[in-house]
């Protein structure tokens, strides 16, 4: 007869140098082929990372296995703001360059237009321009802009990979979004402005309230990459994707 | 090592498998996976059919050696563990295929096991060593060759049974040479069939009692010619 035996507790343990997870027993990395396991990767990784020589604006913490058991491991693997913030230089210039270049060759091929149609072509061609821009690079191999390749981060989401029309919603977002802020804000300023009258005081504060506004439009989403320990913003929470640490 | 010998006193089965993980391992098969992902695959359902057997479940231990693999050398990858403990994993293929050196570490292990059981009262039956490899060994010559007489040594003195597991090898291998078991040729996709008749032949053993000759399962899900 079979004796009852008791199941020997194990702890779900990480490998500490790619983060994979370990199994009972196990003498080495499956993948890695390190030794060293630790029950609190992010400890580990954080520790590693303070003492590390570290390029500019990277944390060490390394990218993989981000999302494990179908829920985020936000801290293990956040790239820096610095590298983020270069990212988005990177890729506002060199979006600005293509989205300016290509509608102006684009409409000039066009001809008898009238002007306020080649206005709008060239508005909605450098909008797609800059939309394809993010979708087709973040859901390519590589996961990222050339301005996020040069900073060595990618997007990432809990399947490791970034599909065209995730991209491209995420892309997208911040237009919805601010359009939406846009509106509220004009919902907000107008009447103030109408109510101020000939006062200097009412229209010093509506002006206030407006540029505030107009600040909460523009940087309200990406301000949680500052507060959030994840370094995720609004459109990451919404699309459920986080910037990482390409290697 | 993850045994329990305190509440668990059954009669146990030794089992390494030495696992080659090298480079070769990543060439893709007819169903357009890699070796080492339907090898990958076939530890899962190791693991299940382990799990799916109360028998087996208590008196199974299993221990893996990786040959190749991340390192490129001969590695003792997961110690010692009984089957309810047991969770498969993916292994990651590369470098060469130094398999002297994984049967010599496969025998060390058994070793080790026995002494174990031995020391914590328990008793146990044959160990087996799995060998499944899809190339030519890399060791140098005479490490091969003492690794291959310390198999049949051990095989002589009764001290355990090596299967050799060709992948995807047609005409004579140099596993043929480590055991007197004939090498069973497996046809590269068959590694789900393979470890589910396995999890099913350890089940079968760990009922038997001693002396006794136990008919194992039917190799036909996955072999090319009977082992």
């Amino acid at each position: 007869m079979t004796k009852v035996f008791k199941v020997a507790w194990f702890n779900m343990k990480y490998c500490n140098n790619c983060g994979s997870e370990a199994v009972p027993n196990m003498v080495m990395c499956a993948k890695c082929g390190k030794t060293g396991f630790s029950e609190h990767p992010v400890a580990v990784k954080a520790q590693q990372s303070a003492q590390a020589t570290q390029s500019p604006g990277m944390t060490s913490v390394q990218g993989q296995n981000l999302f494990t058991n179908g829920s985020f491991n936000n801290t293990r693997a956040r790239c820096s703001h610095v590298a983020r913030f270069f990212a988005a230089v990177i890729d506002g210039i060199l979006v600005t360059i293509l989205a300016t270049l290509i509608p102006i060759v684009f409409v000039a091929m066009l001809k008898n237009l009238s002007s306020d149609a080649q206005d709008l072509l060239y508005s909605v061609t450098s909008f797609i321009v800059s939309l394809l821009y993010y979708s087709i690079l973040h859901s390519s191999q590589k996961q990222a802009t050339f301005g996020k390749q040069i900073c060595g981060i990618k997007l990432t989401n809990e399947t490791g990979q970034i599909t065209f029309w995730l991209a491209a919603g995420r892309a997208i977002l911040p237009t919805i979004v601010i359009a939406g802020l846009v509106v509220l804000g004009a919902v907000i300023s107008v009447p103030m402005f109408m109510l101020a009258d000939d006062s200097d005081a009412m229209i010093s504060g509506a002006i206030v309230v407006t540029s505030l506004l107009a600040l909460l439009v523009v940087f309200g989403p990406q301000a949680l990459i500052l507060m959030r320990e994840d370094g995720r913003s609004l459109y990451d929470l919404i699309c459920r994707t986080q910037v990482v640490p390409a290697k | 090592m993850t045994v329990d010998y305190i509440n668990n006193t059954n009669q146990r089965t030794p089992c390494v498998l030495v696992l080659d993980a090298s480079y070769s391992m990543s060439s893709k098969t007819k169903s357009g996976k890699t070796r080492i992902q339907l090898l990958n695959e076939g530890l899962k359902s190791f693991e299940e059919a382990l799990k799916a057997d109360t028998s087996a479940l208590t008196r199974v231990q299993v221990s893996i050696v990786i040959v190749g693999g991340p390192n490129s050398k001969a590695e003792l990858l997961m110690d010692w563990t009984d089957a309810n403990m047991f969770t498969s994993f993916n292994l990651s293929e590369g470098g060469n295929t130094p398999l002297a050196e994984g049967m010599e570490l496969a025998l060390g292990l058994v070793e080790s096991a026995k002494q174990n059981l031995r020391m914590n009262g328990v008793s146990y039956t044959r160990p087996w060593i799995f060998v499944m490899s899809d190339g030519e060994p890399t060791s140098a010559p005479t490490d091969w060759d003492r690794a291959k007489n310390n198999c049949i040594n051990a095989i002589n003195d009764n001290k355990c049974l090596i299967f050799p597991i060709a992948i995807d090898v047609d005409g004579p291998s140099k596993l043929d040479e480590i055991s007197n078991t004939p090498t069973a040729r497996m046809e590269g996709t068959k590694f789900n069939e393979f470890f589910t008749w396995l999890s099913d032949s350890l089940s079968a053993v760990t009922r038997s009692r001693p002396g006794e000759k136990i008919d194992l399962p039917e190799t036909d899900p996955w072999r090319n010619v009977g082992i």
